[in-house]
């Protein structure tokens, strides 16, 4: 499995126009093989130009990336060859369905790979069931389809190329929430299964809070956070003044602390806020 | 990258040249056209090209931005190059050359009347956004309302058709990367291959291009569009003194323009 290394990593858009734009600047990170680990940060944090990196689609303006310590922008065959260790999942990716039947689309990343026929069909059948994909839509067109079938088939034309390192920017993005539930559970359990590392990318930090193992928080292009959820939620009233919304049970804490009441630190599931304030009351009895 | 296309990019500004009235500067740049084949000899030639050199110090546009819009017509200004340079009738160059002086004086002539007419007309672009530049043309096409002639419906095409470029751009953009991470390749094969690897980017840009058509026609007229009758404006134009030195300016430039040419 796959470590990816950042050193240095800066991007600028339109350099040397009056659009000039720093997305991100000085990102050094190191994501081990297998982790699931969690990028948050605002609409315009450099978040999503950060994971174009890891794919090698944009090229660094400064720094380098690392994949099992080699540099994948070395020239044009590395650059092409991270894509089938890499996957990545865009934002709204049911966009960029275009085949005739939703298994020929499912196929076109693997069959970019030049893999034997019945290679294909193999990771096509796998990768619908990690992604829930009924076999009986395979010969109907993906753009009949509803808005979430849609985005389960253009998941699962990732999930099809085996990738060691799969990243979803905002994969639950318009979805329902029974959708999004779904979802969430089928990435955990493709990620069990293959023990890839996994890479979400969110604004929702109840959506993370659950799953990563890790959560790197992004403000104006550089890493603001980086540590463990508890970790992280620790320091709620830090998120809220970068402007990100914490686990809701984390915001009743901070809430309830700011009008005196001694709840302690590190609680952002509605379960630990529950015997926190179970366990006050026991102490102060009414 | 597709963002760097420059053609009919605006260029935001605060110079003489930015706050200048769109119609104006329609107006001039027809008076610009009109003028540059006005030129016929040197002096003409020389005297558009100073005019152009001011107007685009005021502009403040740097000159490598403009030079990048002259760029993709490459192609067209060396072709005008060479066969001015090769079919030109006169005195060779040197004795049996089939270059003549004619020639490489008509050619230098060509190219440098494209290059003014580019940079003169981007001047333009880059100085006046696009909703500007809609606005000044529906007001000075009103008077064709009287044959009949859509202007509003038209100029409002052309607003939204301006308004999407970058959008449809940056969608292209975003689905191209989208089928690049699934492993499709854009930079190999034949022409024959070349042509099908753009299926995957065509099929999702259409689709979503009639997607946003549809919303767009919906959101208008939720907001109670109907077509110009009776329509009026946020920012109205209006014409400063400013306008009238600039046309004033540009008229006695066309007036010296056609007097050198007589001369």
């Amino acid at each position: 499995m796959a470590e990816i290394r950042t050193e240095g990593l800066t991007h600028v858009y339109s350099a040397g126009t009056p659009f000039e734009q720093t997305a991100i600047e000085d990102v050094s990170l190191v994501i081990p093989a297998g982790q699931f680990a969690a990028v948050i940060g605002h609409t315009g944090s450099g978040k999503s130009t950060f994971i174009q990196h890891l794919d090698a689609l944009l090229q660094p303006t400064r720094g380098r990336v690392l994949l099992d310590g080699e540099d994948i922008n070395r020239d044009k065959h590395t650059r092409r060859d991270v894509k089938w260790k890499v996957g990545l999942v865009f934002q709204y990716p049911e966009y960029q369905l275009f085949e005739e039947t939703v298994r020929r689309d499912i196929a076109f990343g693997p069959r970019n790979m030049k893999l034997s026929d019945s290679e294909i069909d193999e990771r096509v059948r796998e990768a619908a069931r990690f992604t829930g994909v009924d076999e009986a839509l395979f010969e109907r067109s993906p753009l009949e389809l509803s808005g979430g079938q849609k985005r389960r088939i253009a998941i699962a034309g990732v999930i099809a190329m085996r990738p060691e390192v799969l990243i979803l920017d905002e994969p639950t993005a318009g979805l329902d929430p029974a959708g999004c539930a779904q979802l969430l559970d089928n990435i955990r359990r493709y990620r069990e299964e293959s023990g890839s590392t996994v890479l979400l990318v969110s604004h929702s930090m109840d959506e993370v809070a659950k799953l990563a193992e890790r959560i790197i928080v992004f403000d104006r292009g550089h890493v603001v956070l980086d540590g463990t959820p508890a970790e992280i939620f620790r320091q709620a009233a830090r998120l809220m003044e970068i402007g990100l919304s914490v686990p809701r049970a984390a915001e009743i804490a901070v809430a309830l602390r700011r009008r005196g009441l001694a709840v302690p630190e590190g609680v952002f599931t509605h379960e630990q806020l529950l015997s926190a304030l179970l366990t006050l009351r026991e102490g102060r009895p009414c | 990258m597709l963002k760097d296309i420059t053609l009919g990019q605006y260029f935001p500004g605060d110079s003489i040249v930015h706050r200048l009235d769109p119609r104006t500067k329609i107006v001039l740049v027809i008076v610009y056209i009109v003028a540059l084949f006005q030129a016929v000899s040197w002096p003409g030639f020389i005297a558009v090209a100073l005019a152009t050199a001011v107007c685009m110090a005021l502009s403040r546009i740097p000159p490598k931005t403009m030079f990048k819009g002259v760029k993709p017509m490459l192609f067209i200004i060396v072709l005008t190059a060479l066969l001015n340079l090769f079919y030109t009738e006169g005195t060779p160059v040197l004795p049996g050359w089939i270059i003549t002086r004619e020639g490489v004086s008509r050619a230098c002539q060509m190219v440098l009347r494209i290059v003014l007419l580019i940079s003169g007309t981007f001047l333009l672009t880059y100085t006046t956004s696009p909703i500007a530049l809609t606005d000044g043309l529906e007001l000075l096409f009103k008077p064709l309302k009287a044959l009949h002639l859509p202007v509003h419906e038209m100029t409002m095409m052309m607003s939204m058709a301006l308004r999407f470029i970058p959008t449809l751009i940056s969608e292209t953009d975003k689905i191209m990367s989208a089928q690049k991470a699934r492993g499709a390749d854009f930079e190999t094969g034949g022409l024959v291959r070349r042509a099908r690897a753009l299926l995957p980017i065509l099929v999702p840009l259409f689709v979503s291009a009639f997607r946003r058509a549809d919303e767009l026609a919906v959101a208008m007229e939720s907001r109670c569009y109907h077509g110009g009758e009776g329509r009026t404006r946020m920012k109205q134009l209006s014409i400063h003194r400013r306008d009238w030195i600039a046309l004033l300016l540009g008229a006695a430039f066309l007036a010296g323009m056609i007097v050198l040419k007589g001369l």
